[in-house]
């Protein structure tokens, strides 16, 4: 029950006191007047009276209090003598008061229920204008005054369209008004500091009793952002549909979602995703069989050769066109799985025509809608890159096979004295042994050593043979556990004779702490082979001081094993690193490949080589090797699934 | 020829003296070995030698080095020159140091007997 508001309790106290006062002399009258009228009829103007000043008891209790004031004149009055006219009148004055009582309720709860509906149309946001049927307006909401920037004051009385300089389908509206008395949708209006706005908007068209129009009834919202936020989005949608389609690599859309539901159906709770996936293969290409295509770009188109759209959408995402390796999924699904947003990996494909692509595949899932239920899949093709590497092995493979027959080439001299050496002994004791036997006491014994060391010079003739053929065989390095000292040492035979010629002395100093090495022998001596060679060289000017070529074996941080060899000669010129350069030298005749070769030979194996200069003379290169053999894979080049 | 003529074999490589040892042994011969040209120079006694029988590649002082040395240190005996690496050039210049042989190895053991006979038999 509402109260009326403070500034007019004044007033009501008035109206009640009139009511009061009326009330006594309509009583007085009652008692004391010999008038046959209706009296107390006259009671109507009290009740009304309190109803104007307060709120229901108190109109109830007026009407009561009314009611009562008769019935005590009549009684006072007619007791004694109930007349029939009295009793008429009396009662006629008791319908009178209670009809307007009654009457003053109904219009205090309709009064009541008119403010409350006048406050929602203040509380809202939105505007709210009503206008009469010359579009004048009549009411301007709060909500009004703050979109339009006009007070209400300022706004009441004009009319709407040169305030606020609307434009709508005139015509529409009108038709709509007249046809249904409603109507809605968007129009433009100026706000009071100029801008433009977009509003949304409802009409009604406001009736009197015989149902004329005589105005309209609004409610608008101002839809500007929004209208802007729409186009921006739709805008940015349109980007990502040109970059889609456009992209120079394959992307495809697909819905992994019936793989997630698959996926955790199928595995225990509580275990690993990847060790699980990993131990259920077929699982993991059930999974993500069922991963759907549900667009694809241009270059998806091309790189798996189909020739629409439509052959490719729908499928999974591994379906005709094959993905060979299954560790891959595993991994795939198992990242999804333990929720990373982004998976990479090398992946190969089967296209159309059955060819194989080499790709390297990015997947990420986006956090729209349901989980996995928009991933994307970009590839890169990279069977090239993978050809041209191979290709690059193959070559590398090759050069240094050159180079080890060009270092062959150079070494022949040395090699073809070496193996004349030993002929040269067995020709001489074989003739000598005939000699002691073709005499008139034969000397067996002197005739059995000529045998041994015809013998033993075999084996040393062999023995170069044998590191001759393995330094020009052509194959695939391996690599196997070898005796460090044992490679050393057959390095240093081979270049020994090269050693004797330039006066050099080789020598090999281990402190034993290395006793095994893994790798491939003819590379290791190769690489070896070449660092004594250039040491031999850089001390050909050196006249000074002994020259001393030492191979020194130890052991290296990391578990690894170094060889190094210093020398001592004049030492390296400028940046050391440099020398590992290609087509460095500094001989006139050189091909300067040794050296850098021999660096992709120490790195393959899984060592590091580097060069510095002695304190005192000469340079040390030095390398170092695994001594461990973790697994003989370790040290081939497969083309690797990267991760 | 001498009962036992003293031939000297200069070579750096262990197994050749060894070798070419036994061999003149076989017939009859005296042999004493020298690791280096320097070596041979520091220990050989001028009266003791019937022949010299000298590698050509040898580091430090080659044959030839070696020849000449001899030469001029004025020598009684004749040298055989024997080498891997029969160059033209260094036959000329062993022939004009006045060897009294250039052998190429593998050295013919037979022939290189005959050889020295014939020479210590023409020598002093």
């Amino acid at each position: 029950m509402n109260q009326p508001a403070p500034q007019t309790s004044d007033r009501s106290r008035l109206l009640l006191l009139a009511a009061g006062t009326v009330a006594l002399i309509i009583f007085a009258a009652d008692l004391l007047s010999p008038l046959q009228g209706a009296v107390a009829v006259l009671y109507i103007i009290v009740v009304l009276l309190v109803a104007q000043a307060r709120g229901r008891a108190a109109v109830m209790a007026a009407g009561a209090g009314c009611i009562i004031l008769s019935l005590i004149a009549f009684a006072v009055g007619h007791l004694g003598a109930p007349v029939d006219s009295a009793i008429i009148r009396l009662s006629v004055s008791i319908v009178a008061i209670l009809a307007a009582t009654l009457l003053s309720l109904r219009d205090h709860s309709a009064r009541t229920t008119l403010a409350e509906q006048a406050r929602i149309l203040e509380l809202g946001h939105d505007t709210v204008i009503i206008r009469d049927a010359n579009d004048v307006i009549l009411y301007w909401n709060e909500g009004a005054e703050r979109l339009y920037g006009w007070t209400r004051h300022e706004a009441v009385g004009q009319r709407c369209n040169d305030l606020l300089g609307c434009e709508f389908p005139a015509e529409t509206v009108s038709a709509a008004l007249e046809g249904h008395g409603h109507w809605s949708g968007e129009l433009l209006r100026t706000r009071r500091d100029g801008s433009r706005m977009v509003l949304t908007s409802r009409w009604l068209l406001r009736r009197d009793p015989n149902g004329q129009g005589i105005g309209v009834i609004e409610s608008s919202a101002d839809i500007t952002e929004q209208m802007r936020a729409d186009a921006e989005r739709l805008a940015s949608e349109q980007r990502y549909a040109t970059i889609f389609n456009a992209a120079g690599f394959a992307i495809w859309e697909s819905d992994w979602s019936a793989t997630r539901r698959f996926l955790f159906e199928e595995m225990p709770p509580e275990s690993d995703p990847l060790t699980w996936l990993e131990a259920h293969p077929h699982i993991a290409r059930a999974c993500v069989n069922k991963a759907v295509i549900g667009d694809v770009n241009q270059a998806a188109l091309e790189m798996f050769g189909a020739a629409n759209k439509a052959e490719l959408i729908g499928r999974s995402v591994i379906a005709d066109y094959t993905v060979e390796t299954e560790p891959v999924l595993a991994r795939i699904v198992a990242a999804l799985a333990t929720d990373s947003d982004t998976v990479e990996a090398e992946v190969r494909y089967l296209t159309a025509a059955g060819s194989p692509i080499d790709t390297v595949l990015r997947i990420r899932v986006l956090p729209e809608g349901a989980p996995w239920s928009r991933v994307l899949m970009m590839a890169l093709d990279v069977t090239e890159r993978n050809q041209a590497r191979a290709n690059l092995e193959k070559t590398s493979a090759e050069l240094a096979h050159a180079v080890r027959i060009s270092t062959l080439g150079q070494l022949a001299a040395s090699i073809a004295h070496e193996v004349n050496q030993p002929l040269t002994a067995i020709i001489n004791y074989g003739k000598s042994g005939i000699r002691w036997l073709g005499r008139d006491i034969p000397n067996t014994p002197e005739a059995t050593a000529c045998l041994q060391h015809i013998v033993s010079n075999g084996s040393r003739a062999a023995d170069v043979i044998a590191r001759v053929r393995s330094m020009a065989r052509k194959g695939t390095p391996e690599a196997e556990s070898l005796d460090p000292v044992e490679v050393i040492e057959e390095g240093l035979a081979l270049v020994a004779r090269e050693a004797r010629a330039a006066n050099v002395g080789i020598s090999l100093a281990s402190d034993d702490s290395v006793t095994e090495i893994v790798g491939d022998k003819v590379q290791i001596q190769q690489v070896l082979v070449n660092l004594l060679m250039n040491g031999i060289q850089s001390m050909r000017t050196v006249e000074d001081r002994p020259r001393d070529l030492i191979v020194k074996l130890g052991a290296a941080a990391d578990g690894l094993a170094r060889i190094g060899v210093t020398d001592s000669g004049t030492g390296i010129a400028g940046e050391p690193a440099s020398i590992f350069e290609p087509f460095f030298t500094t001989k006139a005749d050189g091909m300067g490949m040794g050296l850098s070769i021999s660096k992709s030979i120490v790195e393959a194996q899984g060592g590091r080589i580097e060069a510095s200069n002695n304190a005192e003379h000469g340079a040390t290169i030095a390398f170092t090797l695994p001594t461990r053999s973790v697994g003989p894979s370790e040290l081939s080049r497969p083309i690797e699934t990267s991760v | 020829m001498k009962e036992s003529p003293i031939i000297c074999i200069v070579d750096d490589d262990i197994d050749v003296r060894a070798s070419l040892e036994n061999l003149l042994r076989s017939v009859g011969m005296s042999v004493r070995t020298f690791g280096s040209a320097e070596i041979f120079l520091e220990e050989y006694n001028q009266s003791g030698v019937d022949c010299v029988i000298t590698d050509l590649h040898m580091p430090g002082m080659d044959g030839l080095a070696l020849q000449e040395q001899l030469n001029t240190l004025g020598r009684d005996f004749p040298v055989i020159m024997m080498t891997a690496f029969p160059t033209k050039s260094a036959h000329e210049q062993a022939l004009r140091l006045g060897a009294a042989a250039f052998l190429e190895k593998p050295i013919d053991p037979d022939r290189l007997i005959e050889q020295l006979e014939g020479m210590l038999s023409d020598g002093t």
